[in-house]
């Protein structure tokens, strides 16, 4: 094979691709990768590790059932009994914490209180895609409708956000009067 | 509907969330196997009018390799987590072998180019002066062999490679089509069709670039353009457009046909939401009138002059590079704007100027490429092919 010389030293330097391939992924690839599954099994413990952030349905209740007794009462018997607090507050670890000597939970930061008509339309905006059956409304229109003014905080004026329905006698009209 | 929705609800259909990046990737990967593909024409298949274009085919596919990848990273941030899908491939997803395809693919592509420049690169190290000198002398790889079997050689070698090379442009480009037409809760991707669509597209956009390219870089360097040339990028231009639309139009007609479900959303789909990009320009502005434009130059071929040949081309490349963007667009974004429990459509996307997944940062990143050949024609000035290679492939 004459006058080859310099496609076989091309061909090493390919090679080299390959070879290279192998070597970092010896050294990078994490050592526990794939021992349950296609990830790395040492992050298993260090998310069990994070601390954790949200609370569940019951982790309001047990100091704002003192506090707020009438609006937990109120929520409980609404349409947004099943929607839970940290959908539009924030996540409780933000707001409480347990007390390093006794353990016992502390408010340590102001909770999030959106009063924005986009918290509103993260659920209830016009959707196709939503089911029939799921209140929905063209956020601007429905204002409109009602005969009011747009405005950023203007849902929770009529609606009280945690006992939502006006579709009872009498509630109707209480709600506009604050509107205007 | 709003766009100021904020945060993730179901059903998740109010957001777009594969951009204008997204139908940039599948244009730039479509222009690097069509360019691809041109090349192979020549050096596989013989045909010797397309001689002119051989190595800027090659050169054009290599520039857009280069930056095929950068509207991805854009999009998902982070780039340098790209390297997690090679070094740990999860093959029950599409988009593990990419890693692959990609680098193979780039290999061959240097590799046949570097044959291809060999005795430039040569040549321009004997004439060069220090470090010059040792770069041309580096990319020699430290042989200065140019006699006759040598050449020989590395004219086999290319050969070898292109043809190797076809079944991996088809791979590399075909697979961007199998990741939406193996999609399978989207009635508008999900079709087997989908990669071979891709394909013959890529094929269109790859010989309309080379034919822009061919014209405009000619008429800088005030060089003679090659009638032959051109007619022949036409002619290969003209079959390829009329099987592209041939399917593009086939998967649609046999959805319009079954009346499937899915065809209660694609129909209002096709006539409102993509009324312009589809009808408008894939079908009309895109596809009919370079048809027609093309079939000129190909039926009526002795009654041109050649600066209307070239005119025409011209146009006919432009309407067609269009076309396959749009098609890009309508498929990726046409997909995203209906739900896919197909109630109905959101509003329709259309992307910001200045944002991060914009029109400028798209067309910043379509530019590059044309810098890559421009700094490549800087460093190996023979974009046109030197005329003892092409001997050798007409005695071949
Ligand atoms: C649908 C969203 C939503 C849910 C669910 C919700 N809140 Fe509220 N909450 C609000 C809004 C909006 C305000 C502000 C109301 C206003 O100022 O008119 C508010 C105000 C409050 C306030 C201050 C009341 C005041 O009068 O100062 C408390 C306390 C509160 N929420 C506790 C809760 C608790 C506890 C839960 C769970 C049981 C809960 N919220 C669930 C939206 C919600
Ligand atoms: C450690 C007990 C505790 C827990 C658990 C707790 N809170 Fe509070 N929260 C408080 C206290 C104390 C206040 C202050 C009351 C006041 O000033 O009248 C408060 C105030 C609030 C306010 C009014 C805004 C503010 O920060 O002053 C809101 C809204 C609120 N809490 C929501 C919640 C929600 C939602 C949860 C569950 C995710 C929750 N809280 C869990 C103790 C708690
Ligand atoms: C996390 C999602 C969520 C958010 C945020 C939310 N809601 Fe709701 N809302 C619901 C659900 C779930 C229901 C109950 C639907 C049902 O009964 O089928 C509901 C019911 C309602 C209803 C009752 C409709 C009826 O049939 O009477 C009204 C009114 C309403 N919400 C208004 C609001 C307003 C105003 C806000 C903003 C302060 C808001 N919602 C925020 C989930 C949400
Ligand atoms: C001027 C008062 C007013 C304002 C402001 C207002 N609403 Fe209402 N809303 C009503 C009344 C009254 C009803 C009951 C309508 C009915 O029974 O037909 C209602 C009904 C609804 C319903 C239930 C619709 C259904 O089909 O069941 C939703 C959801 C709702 N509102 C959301 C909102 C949201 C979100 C906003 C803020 C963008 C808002 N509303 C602002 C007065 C208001």
């Amino acid at each position: 094979m004459e006058h080859t010389k310099h496609i076989w030293r091309a061909v090493l330097i390919i090679l080299l691709v390959p070879i290279s391939y192998v070597v970092i992924h010896h050294i990078a690839v994490p050592e526990s990768f794939g021992v349950y599954g296609h990830y790395r099994a040492d992050s298993v413990k260090e998310f069990m590790d994070t601390p954790v952030i949200h609370g569940d349905r019951e982790s309001c209740q047990s100091c704002h059932e003192k506090q707020n007794k009438e609006l937990l009462a109120n929520k409980a018997k609404g349409k947004h009994a099943t929607v839970p607090c940290e959908n539009c507050h924030d996540a409780v670890s933000f707001h409480v914490k347990p007390d390093s000597k006794t353990g016992e939970l502390v408010k340590i930061e102001k909770m999030v209180i959106v009063r924005s008509y986009r918290l509103c339309a993260y659920c209830h905006e016009y959707l196709e895609a939503r089911p029939n059956a799921f209140p929905q409304v063209k956020c601007k229109e429905h204002v409109i409708s009602q005969d009011a003014e747009f405005s950023e905080e203007v849902c929770v004026k009529c609606h009280d956000p945690h006992n939502p329905s006006l579709k009872e006698e009498g509630k109707k009209d209480e709600g506009k009067k604050d509107a205007k | 509907m709003s766009p100021e929705i904020i945060g993730y609800s179901f059903p998740n259909d109010i957001h777009v969330t594969w951009s204008l990046m997204i139908a940039m990737y599948p244009y730039l990967t479509g222009l690097v196997a069509g360019a691809f593909m041109v090349s192979a024409l020549y050096h596989v298949f013989g045909i010797t009018a397309l001689k002119p274009v051989s190595r800027l085919s090659l050169v054009t596919s290599f520039g857009f390799l280069l930056f095929a990848t950068v509207p991805l990273l854009v999009h998902l941030g982070h780039p340098e987590r790209s390297l997690n899908i090679v070094f740990t491939p999860n093959f029950s997803s599409a988009m593990a072998g990419f890693g692959f395809i990609y680098t193979a693919y780039f290999i061959l592509v240097l590799f046949e180019i570097w044959l291809i420049y060999r005795k430039d690169i040569i040549l321009l190290a004997r004439r060069s002066r220090g470090i010059k000198r040792a770069f041309y002398a580096c990319l020699a790889l430290g042989v200065y062999d140019i006699s006759e079997p040598a050449l020989a050689v590395d004219h086999k070698t290319v050969t070898i490679l292109a043809a190797i090379g076809i079944p991996l442009a088809c791979f590399l480009h075909g697979y961007v089509g199998f990741i939406f037409g193996a999609i399978k809760a989207n009635a508008w991707w999900s079709t087997p069709l989908m990669p071979i669509v891709f394909l013959f597209s890529a094929i269109v956009s790859g010989i309309a670039l080379l034919i822009l390219l061919y014209l405009v870089l000619m008429k800088f360097a005030n060089k003679p353009i090659e009638p032959e040339c051109v007619q022949a990028l036409c002619q290969w231009e003209w079959l390829f457009i009329i099987v592209t639309v041939t399917l593009e139009l086939l998967e649609i007609i046999t959805l319009a046909y079954e009346r499937s479900e899915a065809w209660m959303v694609i129909a209002p789909l096709l006539s409102n939401q993509l009324a312009f990009s589809f009808i408008g320009i894939q079908i009309v502005f895109g596809s009919l009138i370079p048809i027609i434009l093309l079939g000129i130059v190909v039926l009526l071929r002795s009654l041109l002059t050649n600066p209307l040949r070239n005119t025409i081309a011209f146009i006919a490349a432009l309407l067609l590079m269009m076309q396959v963007f749009t098609m890009r667009w309508n498929i990726v974004i046409g997909g995203q704007i209906f739900s896919k429990s197909m109630r109905g459509f959101r509003e329709n996307y259309s992307p910001g100027l200045f944002e991060k997944e914009g029109i400028l940062v798209a067309l910043l990143i379509f530019l590059l490429p044309f810098v890559a050949i421009a700094v490549f024609q800087k460093l190996f000035p023979n974009l046109e092919p030197s005329s003892d290679h092409a001997q050798k492939v007409e005695a071949h």
